[in-house]
């Protein structure tokens, strides 16, 4: 039996509208459940009271402070890799060049660590779509 | 010298040269394309490389009766072939992905799940389709599940519904797995404007350790209630994610991701590619499941991307719709290739971490999916 009268013999329709509401009860529930557990952990932490959230200006600043503070202790290891890469690549280089090369060399977590080089401006745009080494 | 000659002519007729027809030629080229994609394309390795030294393995044209077939009793391959047959791989490959899966990222940003659910669409779109060509609806079944890219899922409900049909269906899902950078980013820039790729994502909330150790739990406990069927994935899934974030079976979480999920991957790998015998394999309905499954891996791709779109038109912070590409569990290339789609337009956006969210609810999607149609087959 071919065609819509296939589809209509084996309940097809059915079955595709009830296993889509079924996958989507499954990961709404989910994701509503998922949602309640900050509250959750207050709860199972205890009464520790939370700490006012600082201002998006401090967290800014805080998060700055942050990478700066993160860039300075791994500096020297950072930059010795990924200048190595860049030297072997040649500037002005590409980005995601740059994450495959360092992600077949096995360096940890590239994009997170080109993202904080680039925070950082150690890496640049050239304003053309590709990128700088200015580590001083 | 006469019993010289006929020996000699009695070993050339046992040969692979005078066993050998068309069909194991088709196969064995088929299989050095895998191994060629594997190695030299880098896509998907460790999967296409043992598939397609199992397709050259298994299109060895073999004198029949001395046991070394896939199919025939007793053979060595036969006795590995039972880990697929049963269903008993997939749950274990499931224990390795979940020990070695953060799931912070739906965690931090639970909306995201959506994506993976809506991904799923092309399941159940061909399942229809398969219905419409005439499979029989547990056959139909298992091809709608390769819409969800996930390579061990398709092959556990092809164990359990269509056993004849896990070659061509498991062939089918890690091609198209493998070829996820071909083909999802044309229908990602075709559903998508220049605009909508170029939004840029908020930092994630910062996720706390007890929330990864609940949420095996609950996740486990939901999904299983509701879907029962999915219990020899999503438990060995949830299992493997809880000895990974409790920190005290580290042991354990490393063996599931290292040892159990690579020696699990090389026996299923091996014994799929094997049991692509040519004159088994190449039939017409393979071909019908190749089509249907490229059908089904385009659909779940756009459902993804429409729905994120959809969802941008109730959210007040938008989210980049390229994310919804990333619901089909193949994890992690589908947000590779987010981030890769993304980076081309913007190349200081970085989507990658945002689109691990819908990728491995897609995981848990299509497993919910495939028992779903399993229990409604039965």
């Amino acid at each position: 039996m071919y065609g819509l009268e296939a589809i209509s013999q084996n309940n097809g329709w059915a079955i595709s509208i009830v296993g889509v509401f079924i996958v989507f009860t499954g990961l709404l529930s989910l994701s509503l459940i998922i949602r309640l557990f900050p509250k959750l952990i207050e709860i199972i932490e205890g009464d520790k009271k939370t700490e006012p959230s600082p201002s998006k200006e401090l967290k800014k600043e805080i998060e700055e402070q942050k990478i700066s503070l993160e860039i300075d202790k791994n500096i020297k290891e950072v930059v010795r890799q990924y200048r190595y890469l860049i030297s072997w690549m040649g500037e002005p280089f590409s980005l995601p060049r740059l994450v495959d090369l360092a992600d077949k060399r096995g360096l940890v977590r590239p994009y997170s660590t080109i993202n904080k080089l680039i925070q950082a401006k150690v890496i640049q745009p050239d304003g053309k779509g590709l990128f700088l080494w200015h580590a001083n | 010298m006469d019993d010289i000659l006929k020996l000699f002519a009695d070993f050339w007729s046992n040969t692979g040269f005078a066993l050998a027809d068309y069909r194991y030629i088709i196969m064995i080229a088929v299989g050095l394309v895998f191994i060629y994609l594997g190695i030299a394309k880098h896509y998907e390795p460790l999967l296409l490389v043992p598939i397609g030294f199992g397709i050259l393995m298994g299109n060895i044209p073999v004198f029949k009766g001395l046991g070394l077939a896939i199919y025939e009793d007793n053979s060595v391959l036969y006795y590995l072939y039972w880990g697929v047959k049963s269903g008993v791989y997939p749950p274990l490959i499931f224990l390795g992905i979940g020990a070695m899966t953060d799931f912070s990222t739906i965690l931090a940003r639970p909306a995201l799940m959506l994506l993976g659910a809506a991904a799923q669409m092309g399941v159940f779109l061909t399942f229809l389709g398969a219905l419409f060509l005439g499979f029989p609806p547990n056959e139909a079944a298992s091809i709608g599940i390769i819409g969800g890219a996930d390579g061990p899922t398709a092959i556990f409900l092809s164990a359990k519904l269509a056993p004849a049909l896990i070659g061509p269906i498991a062939i089918a899902a890690y091609s198209y797995m493998a070829l996820v950078p071909v083909i999802q980013p044309p229908i990602m820039r075709l559903l998508t404007s220049r605009e909508e790729r170029l939004i840029k994502m908020d930092e994630p909330r910062e996720v706390k350790k007890l929330e990864k150790i609940i949420f095996p739990i609950i996740g486990f406990l939901l999904c299983c209630f509701l879907a029962p069927a999915a219990l020899p994935l999503l438990g060995m899934l949830f299992f493997g994610n809880l000895l990974k974030e409790c920190v005290v079976a580290e042991r354990l979480a490393q063996t599931a991701r290292t040892a159990v999920i690579d020696s699990v991957t090389i026996l299923l790998g091996i014994t799929v590619g094997a049991s692509t015998q040519g004159d088994v394999f190449l039939t017409p309905s393979s071909i019908g499941i190749f089509v249907l499954g490229a059908v089904s891996f385009g659909i779940a791709t756009a459902s993804g991307l429409i729905f994120a779109k959809i969802m941008n038109l109730f959210l007040k912070i938008k989210i980049n719709p390229l994310l919804g590409a990333a619901g089909v569990s193949a994890v992690p290339d589908s947000a590779r290739v987010v981030q890769m789609v993304g980076q081309e337009e913007d190349p200081t956006n970085f989507l990658l971490m945002h689109a691990m969210a819908p990728n491995v609810s897609g995981v848990i999607g299509s497993a919910i999916a495939a028992g779903v149609l399993w229990s409604f087959m039965n």
